[in-house]
């Protein structure tokens, strides 16, 4: 039973860590966003306000017809909000978390060289013929330092190689995008679960407290639209104060675009009805604890596909194989289609330097003679 | 002045047309440098617009597509000669990279570059007149997030539209009859090249989308609302997120990597151009109705 549990505990760790599964979710996932935008949404809002759901209702059913009800059914107007939904995100973020954390230690140790590891094949590669083993090692690293590697030399089960690296740290960016999809998950999490938003009607002068925060109440002081010479209407301006136990703690303007902050709660100016001097204003007071932590995420998602994708990781590594000095070097998986041009030119100048050395070493033998093969 | 642009990019069209079946170095130069007047005469005529309106011109439809096709056309050309350059500074004795082509670059591309240019330009000059009228500002476009969201939406979809040009090589270089396309790039190298675009839109898209609802929020104080532009705009991003996770594997190459990216793009057209008539024709509701 142990062994069989393990096998399952195993089984599906594989199955969250594999690729071609991560790609069938992102696609069940897309279908099923692009088949919801395809009919109209009872969202809450609507759901709240009596008189916008009996309009509402009335609209899907001269729309649908007799297809309403077997709409209703299969749960297409809250598409977003449905529990099958949040299995399928659920996944996501379940697949996401374990692919990091089986990727977090591999990448971890190649950016920190920790892995210990001698690495056989890489895209490009040549060979310099030795006739005596004399490998100048330390000047070996000197070049691949003033080729912009960082460089070492490292002694694994009594073989010397050295082995330079450019951007290793963008091998974590990998991780970094995988961490940011979790934070952009695990925020929108928190903004469906505690993000609320009230709606306050206002007339002028009167004061209403807040549903959510009974302790704050909103004053409208003012309203103004302004105008463009042309007549245009270039912005509206509501003044309002924000009275906490029926204490003044803020006043400000209210413009579109420009909401009101006070203490993580955001008043929005939403609509207006009335004449001069007479304007009853409706406002959206809203929190979502969510929302730094999805804006967070994305930053960090771009921040890690930019540098995943544009400063590649470069790695090449030189040991001595079967009385020749064998020189390998790759780009990182993230940015392999940009091999083309530059690093195999890079990697034919070092090469030619490394000959050069390896000559003079033999003191003035020509001793060594170089063989490129390339298979970028 | 469009009048003009429009005209040079079909000459353009033309010429790297010609290129396709006779691939020579001075048809090369000529289509080059056409298309690079069609790219200057555009923004001048972009430039006249933004200082007429006195905004960039990116707030509306009509707005939006002939920036797209300014952006496509910059792109595709800085891509061009980053490939040229790429070429000719290779040593061709140590780097063997495309031993069965002698294409100099991969400008065989530019034919269908452009026709995805000229398409998108013609879908702007054929807008109806209101739409193309200069109006004023609404107080919601009036953010310095719209500039930010727009300009990287607009690097995103540009970088695809040329990803999907070379995807639609790759798939002629497969239907193409024996003694066409002898001389276009190997297919690995076309591969390259769409990967290459695609790496550089999808971090802006990215961008995009985040900058979006960084706006969204400073305008209607919900960061996402499941709109149908949204929806699409993410529909985009996850399918370009399933073609980068696909591109490891070895079965998800060659014509089928090629079909995905040229659907990719299909989708970007279909959030830019689809999603209004979506929103018409199903009537939803929506707040992206510029």
């Amino acid at each position: 039973m142990k062994r069989l549990a393990n096998r399952l505990l195993r089984g599906g760790y594989h199955f969250f860590t594999r690729l071609d599964w991560s790609a069938v979710l992102l696609f069940i996932i897309l279908l099923w966003i692009a088949v919801g935008s395809w009919f109209p949404q009872r969202t809450p809002e609507i759901g709240a306000d009596p008189g916008r759901l009996a309009f509402w209702e009335a609209e899907v059913r001269a729309r649908y017809k007799g297809l309403t009800e077997i709409l209703k059914g299969l749960g297409v107007f809250h598409w977003y909000r449905s529990p099958l939904f949040k299995v399928i995100l659920g996944w996501l973020a379940l697949a996401t978390l374990v692919c990091t954390l089986n990727r977090w230690r591999g990448l971890w140790r190649r950016a920190f060289w920790k892995s210990g590891r001698v690495v056989a094949v890489g895209s490009c590669e040549a060979t310099l013929i030795l006739s005596e083993i004399i490998v100048p090692w330390d000047k070996l690293c000197e070049i691949l330092r003033q080729y912009g590697f960082r460089s070492r030399l490292v002694e694994v089960q009594g073989k010397k190689y050295v082995r330079g690296d450019r951007n290793r740290f963008v091998i974590l960016a990998t991780l970094l995008t995988h961490l940011a999809v979790l934070f952009l998950l695990f925020g929108a999490g928190l903004s469906y679960v505690y993000a609320w938003r009230e709606e306050l009607t206002l007339r002028p002068g009167s004061v209403v407290a807040l549903e959510h925060r009974e302790t704050l109440a909103y004053r409208h002081d003012g309203f103004e639209v302004l105008r463009r010479p042309d007549g245009s209407v270039l912005n509206y301006e509501a003044a309002i104060t924000i009275l906490r136990q029926e204490t003044e703690s803020k006043r400000g303007i209210v413009r579109v675009n420009t909401p009101l902050v006070y203490k993580g709660l955001r008043a929005y100016l939403r609509s207006y009805v009335g004449g001069e001097g007479h304007y009853i204003l409706t406002f959206w007071v809203t929190r979502d604890p969510g929302y730094p932590l999805v804006i967070g995420g994305g930053f960090l998602l771009f921040i890690g596909m930019t540098l995943a994708f544009n400063f590649p990781h470069v790695w090449v590594q030189a040991q001595v194989v079967d009385g020749a000095l064998s020189i390998t070097g790759g780009l990182g998986r993230s940015a392999r289609w940009r091999a083309d041009g530059d690093f195999a030119r890079m990697f034919t100048a070092l090469v030619g330097s490394m000959q050069h050395l390896v000559s003079e070493a033999a003191d003035g033998r020509r001793s060594t003679s170089a063989e490129g093969r390339m298979a970028c | 002045m469009l009048s003009i642009a429009y005209l040079m990019l079909w000459l353009a069209l033309v010429i790297y047309v010609i290129l396709l079946f006779r691939d020579e170095q001075w048809i090369h130069r000529i289509a080059f440098i056409a298309t690079l007047a069609a790219e200057v005469v555009l923004t001048v005529t972009l430039i006249q617009r933004a200082i007429r309106a006195g905004h960039w011109p990116l707030v509306n439809r009509y707005e939006f597509a002939l920036s797209l096709v300014w952006t496509i056309i910059a792109l595709y050309l800085l891509l061009e000669v980053s490939w040229y350059s790429d070429h000719k500074r290779s040593p061709a004795e140590t780097v063997i990279l495309d031993k069965d082509s002698t294409s100099h670059t991969l400008s065989s591309s530019g034919s269908f570059v452009l026709l995805i240019a000229v398409l998108i330009a013609t879908y702007a000059i054929t807008r109806p007149a209101d739409q193309q009228a200069i109006t004023p500002l609404l107080p919601a476009l009036r953010s310095t997030w719209l500039q930010v969201h727009v300009l990287t939406a607009l690097l995103g979809y540009g970088a695809f539209a040329v990803a999907a040009g070379l995807a639609i090589l790759q798939w002629g270089r497969w239907l193409a009859r024996e003694g066409v396309g002898e001389q276009w790039p190997t297919r690995e190298r076309i591969e390259r090249g769409m990967l290459r675009a695609v790496a550089l839109g999808f971090p802006w898209l990215t961008f995009s989308i985040f900058t979006g609802a960084i706006w969204a929020q400073q305008a209607w104080g919900r960061y996402w609302d499941w709109d149908p532009k949204e929806s699409w705009a993410l529909v985009t991003w996850l399918w370009y997120l399933m073609v980068l996770h696909l591109r490891p594997l070895r079965r998800w190459h060659g014509r089928r990597l090629a079909t995905l990216v040229a659907l990719g793009f299909a989708l970007v057209l279909f959030t830019f151009v689809g999603v209004p008539w979506l929103v018409r024709v199903v009537r939803l509701e929506t707040l992206h109705g510029y």
